[in-house]
């Protein structure tokens, strides 16, 4: 792995961080409006499946270390085991599936971009629901149903919207970032 | 933005913040496979009396403990409700129209509570009494057998060290740009949900455009300064396992047997 590569991929994780940090206030809704997931998937789209995954494995990593890096300022690895650990550890998992796209995010026609970014974003987001529902069911014995019900209906909306906010930046961002040197 | 930037490291002089950080992340792993495999109100209390007597002796305030809790706070609420509703094991303890309360139902939620409760505390401790950054050399260290196999200990070590070093200055990036789009007219907290999602991409592309530039810029300085990855390469802080480190594992172990056996 070159020292470039390493250092984008910290950097990823890092820009992660920030994201979700970044807080849009929506006063009709107790659920925060983060970039985390817009974050997860760009790390897929511009650093492509094995280095996207990498730097959301980065990203869990220093936040279970105890960086507060997770949404509110959390972290800790009480937050990765706690039930709603498995939206994280989906993170690295999503991010690889997004990159699945990032050739076509770098290089086609805007259109095209943009319509590959968002499904390998949509595809992403499916990843995160499935560990994340399924690890809720778990720690706390819920039915898939009550467990799709709190974990995942609540935040559908809000994360077709930042898919569409990940495609964006990834389209427009991808064309000026130089390729990686060896 | 991130003020608090050593997270919830708490520093303070105490036997359990001089362990050695690989001693401390094994405990912790043993005792957080210990709360999945103890299934008895008992084990629970012996690997309790444990983690309570390590936090004692490490002198964090006791509410550093209860804000790790307050993420889960919400979620937790909600599934003790589910559970004390509608689990129909046991004998009814309160009947009131389609409110139905049972035993098993309040046993169900109590023992997921405490749980819950123990794996935030034990994992609090570790990540109070070590810093990030003894974390991540302690992580490559326990990894670092897993390098023959080609898996990169070391480099995943450095990547955590140096995301942690420049979270702060992406955070202050962040903030720059967007004072600078709102003083051009963005709008972040007013509009639909759509506009103020919009809002944010010209916000987002300088940001990720400018965190790219920055870590080649990085690459360059510590290619030019003779880094070569993890072979060879000596540390600053060297680790080293004691006597004390040794007690507390087998202390450890000890405790999830003990809960298991219960």
């Amino acid at each position: 792995m070159s020292v470039s590569m390493m250092a984008r991929v910290a950097l990823m994780a890092a820009l992660t961080a920030v994201g979700a940090q970044i807080v849009i206030p929506l006063p009709f809704s107790p659920v925060p409006f983060t970039l985390q997931v817009p974050m997860v998937i760009l790390s897929g789209l511009l650093l492509g499946v094995r280095y996207g995954a990498l730097a959301q494995t980065v990203y869990v990593l220093i936040g279970a270390a105890g960086a507060p890096v997770f949404a509110f300022f959390s972290g800790g690895l009480g937050v990765i085991l706690g039930p709603t650990g498995g939206y994280l550890i989906s993170y690295p998992l999503a991010a690889a599936v997004a990159g699945l796209a990032a050739g076509a995010a770098a290089r086609s026609e805007r259109r095209r971009a943009l319509a590959a970014s968002c499904a390998a974003g949509l595809a992403a987001l499916a990843v995160i629901y499935a560990l994340g529902a399924a690890w809720l069911a778990f720690q706390m014995q819920l039915p898939a149903a009550a467990a799709i019900a709190q974990g995942v209906l609540p935040f559908v909306i809000f994360d077709l919207i930042k898919v569409g906010v990940a495609a964006l930046v990834a389209t427009a961002a991808a064309p000026q970032i130089a390729p990686a040197r060896g | 933005m991130l003020g608090r930037g050593l997270g919830q490291f708490y520093p303070a002089e105490s036997p359990v913040h001089r362990l050695d950080p690989r001693a401390k992340i094994v405990a912790a792993g043993a005792i957080v496979a210990g709360l999945f495999l103890v299934d008895s109100m008992a084990g629970f209390l012996v690997i309790g009396g444990a983690v309570v007597a390590a936090l004692v002796v490490s002198r964090v305030p006791v509410g550093s403990f209860l804000r790790a809790m307050r993420p889960v706070l919400f979620i937790l609420v909600i599934t003790s409700l589910f559970q004390i509703l509608f689990y129909r094991r046991g004998e009814l303890i309160f009947g009131w129209g389609w409110i139905q309360v049972y035993t098993g139902g309040v046993e169900l939620a109590a023992f997921l509570a405490l749980r819950l409760a123990l794996l935030i505390s034990a994992t609090t401790l570790l990540t109070a009494t070590t810093s990030p950054l003894a974390l991540a050399d302690g992580l490559e260290d326990l990894l670092s057998p897993l390098s023959r196999l080609r898996f990169p200990a070391h480099e995943l070590a450095m990547m955590m060290s140096i995301a942690l070093r420049f979270i702060p200055t992406l955070s202050s990036e962040a903030e720059k740009v967007m004072k600078a789009q709102a003083a051009r007219g963005a709008e972040f907290s007013e509009g639909g949900l759509l506009r103020r999602a919009r809002a944010l991409v010209p916000v987002l592309v300088p940001l990720t455009i400018g965190a790219f530039k920055r870590a080649d810029e990085l690459a360059e300085a510590m290619e030019s300064r003779g880094y070569r990855g993890g072979a060879g390469r000596t540390r600053y802080r060297e680790l080293r396992f004691r006597p004390p480190d040794a007690a507390v594992l087998a202390l450890a172990v000890a405790a999830v047997a003990g809960g298991a056996l219960v």
